[in-house]
């Protein structure tokens, strides 16, 4: 009797392959799988150096139009004129005097003091009230303007410079008050540098001689 | 006979001297035929000649090629430059995108790009090209490159285009001598030193994003940009095509390349397509990007988007 060994030879050999075959495609399904976690938790891993912002505002100072003991024009804290005046909730920058004549406001509806904390003149406030410090004005933006807010934190707003590799090297950003004037922020019209020009063969080359 | 006699002492008759004059002028036209090889003779050396194609130097002979080529930019340019051959970095594959609501032509990516790729200085050649169009089209073939006067104009909206880096490129398609292939990374690159300037690449472009080196580039020495990159922008010969590399030599060191650095708004957005963390995935999930003229099925790796 030579058949039936041969025939269970063969169903073995065949299981054998079969299940092999599951394993490989089993191992090979969930190590890409693995591999995956592992690239991710990999990425936030390696961001290692920092995204910096620059050129956000500090607390500001105001020119006066006297000159100091040098001869340079001084300049003088919020607080030196407006811990003793009456705050004006004015909208018209026309109504401004003193150091402010002159100052361009177009932005939308906003009075002074919609930003400015009449409470103290070294920080701004939020809608609500809350103190914030010059240095985080971005705060201030986003309350009325989240979609760029949210571009921004997510890097499609404003121009930054560095690595996008962050595993690799840092990143500078722009502050919202580097592009856009707090008082008139609408993003001004510029010059187009650069003009393109034709790209033809210039005169002296060897094709042009005859 | 008197005449016979007269005929024979000449010594040249009729034909031998048409003769003469044929072989006369064909020596002449074969001098001229040949004249542009010793001009190339003169630029080319045999080093350059017999070199193998960047896919098949091994490291030594790359090290070679790179002292060789640098050693020449000193003769030719005066600069000292020293030329890196990054590679792709395992796991990224770039990608681009670019806000067309916050772009306001100003062409300063297309300036830093020149200045970036040690273009040539009298063509004022750039890898961009930046198009302006009325609001409520995209006419690409009536966007004019050639504005003037202050930007952003109202009725306008302004669509920078450089090589869209396609992940089925026609470019390399045509390429005879296979001199442009597509990297791991997606940048389609370019031998500078195997291509044959037959230009069919240039003709296959839909993105019109590839260019020609009519003359051997001119940049003085002290604006030649020493960081270079063997297959980005180290200065190029005349008679190769050229084109954007995402700046290659600048992208794979981790870096953002040239033209995002130069623009003022933010437009562009670079980075790893398949890092899900990036921003260029944050802006494909989430704003509604397209790329030009999808229907070639040239799968672009450059995306535009609106910011409404």
């Amino acid at each position: 009797m030579k058949k039936p060994p041969l025939i269970g030879f063969f169903a073995a050999a065949i299981a054998i392959t079969a299940l092999a075959a599951a394993i490989w495609i089993f191992q090979n399904t969930f190590s890409d799988f693995d591999s995956q976690s592992e690239r991710e938790a990999a990425f936030q891993a390696e961001a290692h150096y920092g995204v910096e912002i620059m050129g956000a505002p500090t607390t500001p100072t105001v020119l006066t139009d006297a000159l100091d003991y040098h001869g340079r024009p001084a300049e003088i804290a919020c607080a030196t004129c407006h811990t003793t005046r009456t705050p004006a909730a004015t909208r018209q920058s026309e109504d401004l005097d003193a150091f402010h004549q002159g100052l361009i406001m177009q932005h939308g509806d906003l009075s002074c003091l919609s930003c400015h904390n009449s409470e103290n003149y070294d920080t701004l406030k939020l809608a609500d009230g809350t103190p914030v410090g010059f240095e985080d004005t971005m705060l201030l933006c986003a309350q009325c303007h989240g979609p760029q807010s949210r571009d921004y934190r997510n890097g499609s707003h404003g121009g930054m410079v560095g690595y996008w590799d962050l595993s690799r090297g840092p990143r500078q950003r722009n502050a919202c008050t580097v592009c856009h004037d707090v008082h008139a922020p609408a993003y001004p019209q510029l010059m187009p540098v650069f003009p393109p020009r034709d790209i033809i063969p210039p005169k002296d080359t060897v094709h042009s001689e005859h | 006979m008197p005449e016979d006699n007269t005929k024979t002492t000449s010594g040249i008759s009729r034909r031998t001297a048409l003769k003469g004059v044929g072989a006369t002028l064909g020596a002449a036209a074969f001098a001229k035929a040949i004249a542009p090889l010793t001009t190339w003779a003169k630029d080319q050396s045999v080093d350059e000649f017999l070199q193998n194609h960047y896919r098949e130097l091994t490291p030594d002979q790359m090290k070679e090629v790179i002292a060789r080529i640098e050693a020449e930019t000193k003769e030719d340019y005066g600069a000292d430059v020293t030329i890196k051959d990054s590679k792709a970095q395992a796991g990224v594959k770039f990608a681009y995108a670019l806000n067309l609501s916050i772009c306001v032509g100003c062409r300063k990516c297309a300036k830093a790009c020149h200045v970036e790729n040690n273009h040539d200085r009298a063509t004022s050649n750039s890898y961009i090209r930046v198009l302006e169009m009325k609001k409520g089209s995209l006419d690409m073939a009536h966007g004019r490159a050639d504005y003037s006067g202050p930007v952003p104009k109202s009725d306008s909206f302004y669509m920078p285009v450089q090589c869209q880096q396609c992940d089925a490129p026609p470019c390399v398609d045509v390429c005879p001598v296979e001199a442009t292939w597509k990297e791991k990374d997606g940048i389609v690159a370019v031998d500078y030193n195997w291509c044959i300037g037959c230009r069919y690449c240039e003709a296959a472009c839909p993105y019109h994003a590839r260019r020609f080196n009519w003359s051997k580039p001119e940049i003085p020495a002290e604006e030649v940009n020493p960081v270079q990159g063997y297959l980005s922008n180290r200065i190029r010969p005349q008679g190769v095509m050229e084109k954007c590399t995402f700046c290659m030599h600048r992208t794979r060191e981790g870096k953002m390349p040239a033209c995002l650095e130069a623009c003022p708004t933010g437009a562009r957005v670079f980075g790893n397509i398949l890092d899900p963390e990036s921003e260029i995935r944050w802006v494909l999930e989430n704003k509604r990007v397209f790329v030009l003229k999808e229907e070639l099925g040239t799968k672009p790796s450059f995306y535009y988007f609106f910011d409404e």
